[in-house]
């Protein structure tokens, strides 16, 4: 077969060279199929055959699982060739790529951020296509990544005792994602890392900062009425106005000391 | 483009309808389309490329057209491209796309040059396989070839290009070949300045760092081109032998001869016209502040090289006048003035003026703008105005925006493709919620940088302001670089057979993935752990097997760093005699050591939060059988156990790692064995077989090392180079509990020599010496080389050595830094109490240097003269040691 290839490779008979590439190409054997591809591209291009070629060249390419590569050329398909027939398949492939080149949350989601709009493009072309209802999936599914990133950094900060940071972070993290389920949690999280936040601090800055827990709890109980975390959240509520009362008392002995 | 230059069709369009009357748009169909002027491409596919079809409705005049133009040009095909209107009736239209086709470039050659620069070209020219031989592709490429040569020096570079067309069954493509003669190189002869009158030709020349004079050597001076308002007449020179200086011969010598090794006299148009910029930039920074070039020329001296003739005119002398102070709410007028550090009478420098200010903003702050940055106002600016001129003084008044204090908000971090967020993250000193603060930036970016994981150069960061909200984002960029290393080295020969090393050491590795067969890639990474294997043979005669593991941030809260190892070697002292069939009198005899260690360290708060705490538990086994290994009577067989505790306390506040410009560092242990005897009170050890005593090994061990970095010189130049002067003392004291053991000869100090631990298989301190060979005894005169240690010593049990060194860095560049240094050493080790006096020490002198280079880490040599092998009669070649180290600085 490899004896073959290059006896192929070697011939000048370009025809035949393209047929064997997409035979290749139709036994899943896409290495050899790309090699071929590659060096036909610049002959065939602006001929009527060159749509194919390109269609099949950027899908190896996929199937190689060189994702990289492959948003590359299926983008490079659809600036060529916008009207082809397969022009919405390569649209949403492309977009797959992206996806598949997301990775894991610790590491960097630039692909994955990529791989949403992508994919909203994708959505706002082809609304009626039926892999419309797969990309929303494959954005969800993107989205909770994102989601599950930032709430890592907002929890490491509290894992370090940085608990302002904490505190701001799961702030933002409600903020950026509201119809989250978990995103009561965050509000709690924040509630408690005010409240860490306020019983570390030097005793001028306290009453302040303890007050700053009562109004997110009542932020709490006004945004999330019916949440499990009520109970728990409602403790550092009870524990911030017992300080804040305890800090008065101590203020207001001190004037009548003086 | 094409579309303003289209002839009106010769049939006039009839029922007033006109595609080319700009106030009336109106609308068209296309009844049909032509292609024509095509060979080889396929009309279908073009026409679908072009976006036109017939039954399109187009607006005329419009832009339709262009359109199609462009999507067909960017084929890469044609030449040429023209849509014609070739018939127009009632609203319809008939087309005509005219295209000229050309050949393609099937393969390109650069010929009459180097294969380096050919590839360089290649890059440059921005040629590609495929694209179409137009008339631009040829200008571009001479272009590019004409700049890469005049860069080089080349300024007579002819090019010609051939076109050669393919031979069948290829369709209309040529290979296209670039003939280059690169002619002579031309290089700067004299660079004559006029008009200077209050600095030097010398001085003005320093500044032109691309432009330099060639080196010269001849009897025959060009005087004719030769001249300079500057120069004194031979005549003079004689008759003012009074003033003769260095700087005046030389200018005198300069027709006859010139010397410059380390300058490349390579004329570069773009590297000039900067330096014509600096020549300006320097004359402002003395106050000149008009100063400008008149006019400047080039011409060919009669050598065919280059002679640049420049025309100056000074201009006047300023001196700053009163500096006020508008807008600001936050500092005082006497605070900001301070902080500027300007005052009224100074030179007029307005690139000193801007940078105190802060624009743009320097790495090392001190300046204004810092002084606001510092504490959240992310929006300040300040503009200096002048609003008066006095004769030669001038008055500024410095108008302030303060603006908000900025909030961070979010922090993200990008391009961490191996390394997981945390170990970036928890490293970072910008937190959300405190204010914004440019320092903390800047040591954020530093701490980065220390981790070693990512390419030092390339970490960017950019704060995203929101002004509506007060708030600011702060963006990190990083980008992964490789830092796991691999030694490997093998080798047969002699003896001893196959000899070799093998290690790895991974510094990003992630051991809680190690089970998650997904992660290998090729080993689980991402965490900031250490992990490193190490095996090395000396066939029969040596082994060695280390194994290391370290975790920079143990239990992921705190910056503890915990660490664990493992290491086992074995020696065969009869390996040579064995294979050479020799007697041996002790057949089977080996020295084998197996031990571990864990330590565990912690960052204090408390006194200061550079203080560090560590704690460590160490293990050896010795195993000896019919090796007298340590030349101790009766101790050639047996087994000891050496099990030890340590503390350490540490605290750095060094600067910076590889070139320390200030801090200090200090490090105190203290290191415990069980103390067996206590629990054998009555027992007399020392009356017990040697190999008994040293069973269980006990001592007590303290050490010492301080050092300090003090800088003795202002900072200069772009990256703050200055002389530093270093200070180190290190002590050391090894002890029994009692009088009724023995110390054994292990975890005893060695002294002298270049601090590598050849072979060392025990647990001993190591102290290096410049200037000397290893030495065994206390007296400072006997310095043997390469002798073996005498008997009765098995090392000291106490040592001194103090350091003085001066450092200079010749390159501060991360990507080498380079510098040299100047040292004083005085140590000496001592056997016991009785011999111990603190001023009875061997001194050495010398100078050193050193190169931190990326891939290899440190390199370094010294050569220092022991002052105490001195002999009368000896050369200094005789007291005298050259040391290498390679890795790391030896104690």
């Amino acid at each position: 077969c490899n004896r073959e290839l290059r006896r192929i490779e070697k011939s000048n008979d370009l025809e035949k060279k393209l047929a064997y590439a997409n035979k290749m190409y139709d036994k899943k054997k896409y290495q050899m199929a790309q090699t071929l591809y590659e060096e036909l591209i610049p002959i065939f291009k602006g001929t009527e055959k060159f749509e194919d070629l390109y269609y099949k060249y950027a899908y190896c390419s996929f199937y190689l699982k060189d994702y990289t590569q492959a948003t590359f050329h299926f983008k490079n398909y659809l600036e060529a060739l916008p009207s082809s027939p397969r022009a919405m398949e390569v649209d949403y492939q492309h977009a797959y790529s992206y996806y598949k080149l997301s990775p894991k949350v610790p590491l960097d989601q630039t692909n994955s951020m990529k791989a949403i709009a992508a994919m909203q493009t994708f959505i706002n072309s082809y609304p009626t296509s039926p892999k419309a209802a797969e990309a929303n999936v494959v954005i969800e599914l993107l989205r909770r990544k994102l989601e599950q990133k930032d709430y890592n950094a907002a929890e490491l900060y509290y894992n370090l005792g940085h608990y302002k940071a904490a505190g701001v972070s799961f702030k933002s993290l409600m903020r950026a994602y509201p119809d989250s389920e978990k995103s009561d949690g965050y509000k709690f999280m924040a509630i408690k890392c005010y409240y860490q936040y306020a019983k570390q601090s030097i005793p001028s800055k306290q009453m302040e900062r303890y007050e700053t827990v009562v109004t997110e709890f009542l932020e709490f109980t006004d945004r999330y009425p019916s949440s499990k975390l009520k109970g728990d959240a409602e403790k550092y509520y009870t524990l911030a106005k017992n300080n804040i009362k305890t800090l008065e008392n101590e203020q207001n002995k001190e004037k009548s000391n003086q | 483009q094409q579309k303003d230059t289209i002839p009106v069709p010769a049939q006039k369009p009839t029922e007033g309808l006109n595609p080319f009357s700009l106030g009336n748009p109106q609308q068209f169909e296309i009844a049909d389309i032509a292609v024509t002027g095509t060979e080889f491409l396929d009309k279908t596919l073009l026409l679908s490329l072009s976006g036109l079809a017939v039954g399109d409705k187009v607006v005329l005049p419009g832009d339709h057209f262009a359109k199609a133009i462009q999507s067909l040009w960017g084929q890469r095909l044609f030449s040429n491209i023209a849509i014609y209107i070739t018939k127009i009736e009632g609203n319809k239209l008939w087309l005509e796309i005219a295209l000229v086709e050309k050949a393609r470039m099937s393969n390109f050659q650069f010929k009459g040059v180097k294969k380096g620069d050919a590839d360089e070209l290649t890059t440059k020219a921005g040629l590609r396989k495929g694209s179409v031989v137009t008339e631009a592709l040829q200008q571009n490429t001479v272009n590019v070839i004409h700049r890469f040569y005049a860069e080089k020096g080349f300024r007579n570079v002819t090019t010609r290009m051939e076109e050669r067309k393919d031979p069948p069954p290829a369709i209309n493509s040529a290979t296209v070949i670039f003939h280059i003669d690169k002619g002579k190189k031309v290089k700067v002869n004299d660079i004559n300045l006029v008009g200077n009158y209050s600095f030097a030709d010398a001085t003005l020349k320093k500044k032109m760092k691309g432009t330099k004079e060639t080196s010269r050597f001849t009897l025959y001076p060009d005087m004719a081109n030769q001249w300079s308002d500057s120069m004194v007449k031979s005549s003079n020179y004689w008759k003012e032998m009074g003033f003769l200086s260095a700087t005046r011969s030389l200018a005198q010598l300069d027709p006859y001869f010139r010397f410059k090794l380390f300058s490349s006299a390579k004329f570069n148009e773009t590297k000039y016209s900067d330096d014509k910029e600096k020549l300006i930039a320097f004359y402002n920074s003395k106050g000149h502040r008009d100063a400008q070039i008149l006019r400047d020329t080039t011409y060919p001296s009669l050598k065919g090289n280059l002679n640049i003739e420049v025309e100056l005119e000074e201009g006047k002398k300023y001196y700053f006048g009163n500096i006020t102070w508008r807008g600001n709410t936050v500092y005082s007028d006497t605070v900001l003035s301070r902080g500027l550090g300007i005052r009224k009478g100074d030179v007029y420098n307005l690139e000193l003026l801007g940078k105190r200010l802060g624009n743009p903003p320097g790495p090392e702050g001190g300046d204004i703008g810092s002084l606001y940055m510092d504490d959240g106002y992310l929006f300040f600016q300040a503009d200096p105005v002048e609003v008066g001129i006095r004769e030669d003084t001038i008055d500024y008044e410095i108008r302030l925006q303060e603006g908000p204090q900025a909030t961070i908000k979010d922090i993200r971090i990008a391009g961490n493709e191996k390394t997981n967020e945390h170990v970036v993250r928890r490293e970072l000193r910008t937190l959300p919620g405190d204010k914004f603060s440019r320092q903390n930036l800047i040591r954020s970016q530093r701490e980065i940088s220390q981790l070693g994981f990512f390419n030092p150069e390339t970490i960017g960061i950019n704060p995203v302001p929101n002004m509506q909200e007060g708030t600011v984002d702060i963006d990190y960029k990083v980008e992964e670089r490789a830092n796991d290393q691999l030694e490997l080295s093998a080798g047969w020969g002699g003896y001893i057979g196959l000899t070799g090393t093998l290690g790895v050491t991974f510094n990003n590795f992630s051991l809680r993935n190690i089970f998650k067969k997904e992660t290998w890639d090729p080993l689980p990474s991402g965490d900031g752990q250490k992990l490193s294997v190490r095996i090395s043979s000396n066939g029969k005669a040596y082994r060695s097997y280390n194994f290391s593991f370290t975790e920079p941030w143990l239990g992921g809260k705190k910056r503890n760093p915990f660490s664990v190892s493992f290491y086992s070697t074995y020696q065969n002292p009869n390996a040579f005699a064995e294979y050479y069939n020799q007697p041996v009198s002790n057949p089977g005899a080996y020295f084998r050591v197996v031990g571990g260690s864990v330590s565990l360290g912690k960052q204090l708060k408390w006194p200061d939060d550079w203080f560090s705490l560590m704690y460590s538990v160490n293990y050896q086994r010795y195993k000896l059988k019919d090796f007298n290994y340590f030349g101790l009577e009766g101790f050639d067989n047996g087994v000891s156990n050496n099990l030890s505790f340590r503390l350490t306390l540490a605290r750095s506040s060094v600067d910076q790692q590889i070139f320390p410009r200030s801090g200090s560092s200090f490090m105190i242990f203290g290191q415990f064995t069980p103390p067996y005897s206590l629990f054998n009170p009555d027992k007399d050890y020392t009356k017990e077989p040697i190999k008994d005593q040293f069973k269980f090994i006990e001592y007590q061990k303290y050490r010492m090392n301080a050092e300090w970095y003090v800088p003795l010189s202002r900072p200069r130049g772009a990256d703050n180079k200055s002389l530093v002067l270093k200070v180190a003392a290190k002590f050391g004291y090894l002890g029994k509990y009692n009088n009724r053991t023995t110390l054994s000869p292990f975890g005893r100090f060695e002294l002298g020599g270049d601090g590598l631990s050849n072979f060392a298989v025990y647990d001993r301190d190591i102290i290096s010496q410049r200037g000397y060979p290893v030495y065994y005894t206390s007296n400072p005169k006997l310095n043997p080389e390469s002798t073996a240690p005498p008997a009765g010593y098995s090392g000291f049990t106490m040592f001194n050595k103090y350091v003085v060194e001066l450092r200079y860095p010749f390159s501060l560049n991360p990507s080498s830094t380079i510098f040299g240094l100047l040292f004083m050493e005085a140590a000496n080790g001592y056997r016991d109490f009785k011999e111990y006096d603190p001023f009875r020490l061997r001194r050495s002198v010398g100078v050193g240097a050193r190169f931190y280079l990326p891939m290899f880490g440190l390199l370094g040599f010294d050569y220092g003269i022991g002052l105490d092998r001195l002999r009368p009669g000896g050369g200094m070649k005789d007291a005298a040691k050259f040391t290498f180290m390679l890795g790391f600085e030896p104690e």
